[in-house]
């Protein structure tokens, strides 16, 4: 079936239709977002956001890019929100606990635990996803675009719905970032 | 030097920890749990226009009893008497000095 079709289909509210889609893109909308969360239930949960979405708004959608850009596209704009309205709580519960609420669970750190990393290189993949998560939020985009999902500069463009010379300008300035956070950090 | 060496190899090895990086298989049961949250979301939302609507009318049949009341006590309510006797006062003192009409007589 093609995108076309498929789309016609959402469009009359069409169950398979649904259902297909859901089980096309699952994995790539996990995976992406897994990356930006790196915590296998938020990451669930997240994806179940995104497809509701496409659901809700696949009218709105002008097939001006790819279905699958679209969908890339919801994906990061979801992971975005779920880490600001994340950090916005546990900023609360630091608020919050000064006047002695019991915040404990929301103050522990966040695990970086991704589950498709190799054990060899879990421990250092932690330290690069917390220098990962203080980027800006475009930088962390391409950065991650290219790394977890192995996208080429012009689909991070069209993703980000940026042109290429902005993508690897992002690039550039992500990774020189995370160097000298990384060095910061060996060194202290 | 040997420090600073052993430091950007870190770095290094940091920065491609993230190669080689496997894909995670979706839960299977992916499309169901869509479908139930979507209709928790509905009857939620249902739940929410109900309650709304009910509320909504508490409040206009509140707001229209007030006003109701207020229109139908303020048209049958008596005048107060006390405005009543210093009408009276006031004329039966106007009427004693002769101050009702407007001829004097000099």
């Amino acid at each position: 079936m093609t995108d076309e079709q498929l789309l016609q289909d959402l469009l009359t509210g069409n169950e398979k239709a649904f259902r297909l889609l859901v089980n096309t893109y699952k994995n790539m909308v996990f995976n992406t977002v897994l990356g930006f969360i790196q915590d296998r239930d938020d990451a669930e949960d997240v994806t179940q956001n995104v497809f509701i979405r496409v659901f809700e708004t696949v009218s709105s959608f002008k097939q001006q890019s790819k279905l699958s850009t679209w969908i890339y596209r919801i994906s990061v704009n979801e992971s975005l929100d779920f880490i600001r309205s994340k950090n916005r709580k546990k900023r609360w519960a630091v608020i919050t606990s000064l006047f002695g609420s019991n915040n404990e669970l929301l103050h522990q750190a966040g695990h970086n635990d991704h589950p498709g990393i190799i054990t060899e290189n879990k421990e250092k993949a932690a330290i690069l996803f917390e220098a990962i998560n203080k980027l800006p939020d475009k930088q962390k985009t391409a950065f991650l675009l290219q790394k977890i999902r192995d996208c080429s500069q012009q689909r991070i463009a069209e993703i980000m719905e940026l042109n290429e010379g902005a993508v690897e300008s992002l690039l550039t300035r992500a990774k020189a970032n995370l160097k000298k956070m990384l060095i910061n950090y060996y060194e202290s | 030097m040997k420090i600073q060496k052993d430091i950007e190899n870190l770095v290094g090895e940091t920065l491609n920890s993230l190669d080689g990086i496997k894909p995670v298989e979706a839960n299977s049961f992916l499309f169901g749990k869509i479908q139930n949250r979507m209709q928790m979301e509905h009857r939620e939302q249902v739940a929410r226009i109900k309650t709304l609507s009910r509320l909504s009318a508490a409040l206009l049949l509140f707001i229209g009893l007030n006003v109701g009341s207020y229109y139908f006590l303020s048209g049958n309510s008596p005048k107060p008497k006390t405005v009543q006797k210093k009408a009276t006062a006031a004329e039966a003192f106007a009427s004693e000095y002769h101050l009702t009409g407007n001829q004097y007589n000099y």
